[in-house]
């Protein structure tokens, strides 16, 4: 059973709450045209006044509001909020604030100024949610009836026992997956702070260096510059991945043409590539082949990451492969299939990109973990463990998939499978 | 040629104060500072600057307050503004667009990037 079939908008109800009349009616407006049922109100106190009243599947509040905020609604009727998905709009979420939140059972966080689309997503999957542990409380109240009665109901029992575990996998899944997302916005609302005082330090260096009296060729007061300016470099580059990393839930997608993406992916990291005498890239790529329907910019970040992984695996020198090319799925298995993830059917033609080293390769204890989010095997100066699955995420949106085959002192090949665009119109 | 007036409109004290001291060591700009969106409103009124740097998120009057309030005002509409941003983001430049801003300019980058940043919308609008 797939969630998709069994999720009805219809009769899921929401309460927005908020100060800004502004944003209450953009609410209004775009969460009624999805087809939800939407109760605004203007502040905590309305808030929960209505709760009282009725039982909401869904709880958009925010945090800041004169009188009772968002937090205190959440703490004056926690009773009533049971079985309600709570979702956090906040302009700027402190982390003490987060947490709190989070403590009262928070799903999940949008970031004011937002757009209309990730309004649309977070609901949608936060409502998603919610409806498959409703489905699966019920199938486990189904279940419990069931086993007690008597043993010609074994076998019924049995069919229910499969459903209700293939629904426990499902809702784990999502519950994973926005546990993730839920923690990088929280990282990106940190990040955000901190990037201010780095901002400020790269000035400060920069006026320091046209101040401070020239010398000439390398000096320790030159060096010292370097070594700050670097590091500030380093730590706005992390919080830039974090970032990334939280806010991958929209796609502006283009009919483009998959081989001149890679091109660009390969002029990034030209410079890296040239630094590292003994690697040499080639491209195996195939002309003609159909579109994809992709966002440019995030497709290019997937192979830089997979490039960069192959740099970084070839410590010695080696050889990068890129290969393009169309294939038509004839078995199941690596994303083609019946099965809930599966995005590609059995008979469909994908196009695939593969990525190949002759580098270190990835143990078989770790092949599982490689695209968790922190996972790395680099150390804290080289890695932080988000490359691979800001990839995967991307991939996903783009209801593609992505996966590795590895030897341990061999080498590793990260293989990326994108939809073909439909003929015609411009957005396929 | 004139040096060109900036107003800078930000809660970072430090930030306004380091992008003053690096931009008017090049002798091609005088920059103005104002630490909330009320002073900054009456500064820009007072001295018309060529272009003015908003931040986003301040206490007190958001950035996109400000900028309504300039768009508003018959003294202040013509003068181009750029947002400053923390991070490249759609949400914001929905809300900008909207509230027809013209620009946008990334903070986190050295003064020289900043500084081609602001000659090229000075360019563009013809300023320079
Ligand atoms: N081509 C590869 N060869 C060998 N190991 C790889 C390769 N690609 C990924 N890995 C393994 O997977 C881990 C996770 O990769 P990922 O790109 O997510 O993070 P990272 O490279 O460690 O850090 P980051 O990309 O965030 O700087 C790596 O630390 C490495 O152990
Ligand atoms: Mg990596």
């Amino acid at each position: 059973m797939c969630p998709d079939q069994m999720f009805s908008v219809k009769d899921v109800s929401i309460l927005a709450v908020d100060d800004e009349t502004e944003v209450r009616n953009l609410y209004d407006t775009i969460l009624t045209e999805e087809g939800y049922r939407v109760t605004t109100a203007s502040c905590g106190e309305e808030a929960v006044e209505r709760i009282k009243q009725e039982k909401f599947n869904l709880l958009l509040l925010d945090l800041k509001m004169p009188g009772m905020s968002g937090t205190d609604v959440l703490k004056a009727v926690p009773d009533r909020l049971e079985g309600t998905s709570v979702i956090i709009v906040t302009a700027y979420p402190s982390l003490e604030s987060s947490i709190e939140a989070i403590k009262s059972g928070v799903c999940d966080y949008v970031i004011k100024p937002f757009s209309p689309k990730e309004l649309r997503n977070i609901v949608r999957m936060v409502a998603e949610k919610a409806k498959l542990i409703e489905e699966n409380k019920k199938k486990e109240r189904e279940l419990a009836v069931a086993t007690a009665a008597a043993e010609a109901q074994k076998l019924k029992a049995r069919e229910l026992e499969d459903a209700n575990e293939k629904l426990r996998e499902t809702q784990n899944m999502l519950i994973q997956a926005e546990k993730m997302r839920a923690l990088g916005q929280l990282a990106s609302g940190v990040a955000h702070e901190v990037r201010n005082p780095l901002a400020i330090i790269i000035l400060g260096i920069n006026y320091l260096e046209e101040k401070l009296p020239k010398k000439k060729g390398r000096n320790p007061i030159n060096d010292t510059l370097k070594i700050i300016k670097d590091s500030v470099k380093r730590a706005d580059k992390i919080i830039r991945m974090l970032y990334d990393f939280s806010r991958v839930t929209e796609l502006d997608l283009k009919k483009e043409d998959i081989n001149s993406v890679i091109n660009t992916s390969l002029a990034l990291v030209k410079n890296k590539l040239k630094l590292e005498k003994n690697i040499k890239v080639s491209k195996e790529i195939k002309i003609g082949l159909p579109k994809v329907l992709v966002d440019k910019n995030k497709i290019e970040q997937v192979f830089v990451n997979a490039l960069l992984n192959a740099v970084q695996a070839m410590p010695n020198g080696g050889q990068i492969i890129i290969r393009s090319y169309d294939k038509l799925l004839t078995e199941p298995g690596n994303g083609a299939g019946n099965r809930k993830n599966d995005n590609f059917k059995v008979g469909e033609t994908a196009l695939i990109v593969e990525i190949e080293d002759t580098g270190i390769g990835i143990s078989r204890e770790n092949m599982s973990k490689i695209f968790d989010p922190f996972f790395t095997t680099k150390g804290p100066q080289k890695g932080i463990g988000l490359g691979l699955s800001v990839s995967k995420n991307i991939i996903d949106l783009h209801r593609g998939f992505i996966y590795a085959e590895s030897e341990e002192g061999k080498g590793t090949k990260i293989i990326i499978k994108l939809k073909i665009a439909k003929e015609g119109g411009a957005n396929g | 040629m004139d040096k060109k007036k900036i107003l800078i409109i930000d809660d970072e004290f430090y930030f306004c104060k380091l992008v003053k001291l690096n931009l008017e060591l090049t002798g091609e700009f005088v920059v103005y500072v104002a630490n909330n969106g009320k002073q900054g409103i009456s500064l820009a009124r007072k001295v018309k600057p060529d272009i003015i740097l908003l931040d986003i998120i301040m206490p007190g009057m958001t950035g996109f307050e400000v900028l309504e309030k300039l768009k508003k005002d018959k003294k202040t509409m013509e003068i181009t503004v750029a947002m400053l941003t923390a991070k490249e983001d759609e949400g914001s430049k929905i809300s900008a667009a909207r509230l027809y801003s013209e620009e946008y300019i990334v903070k986190t980058q050295e003064i020289g990037t900043l500084r081609a940043a602001i000659n090229d919308i000075l360019k563009r609008k013809g300023i320079i």
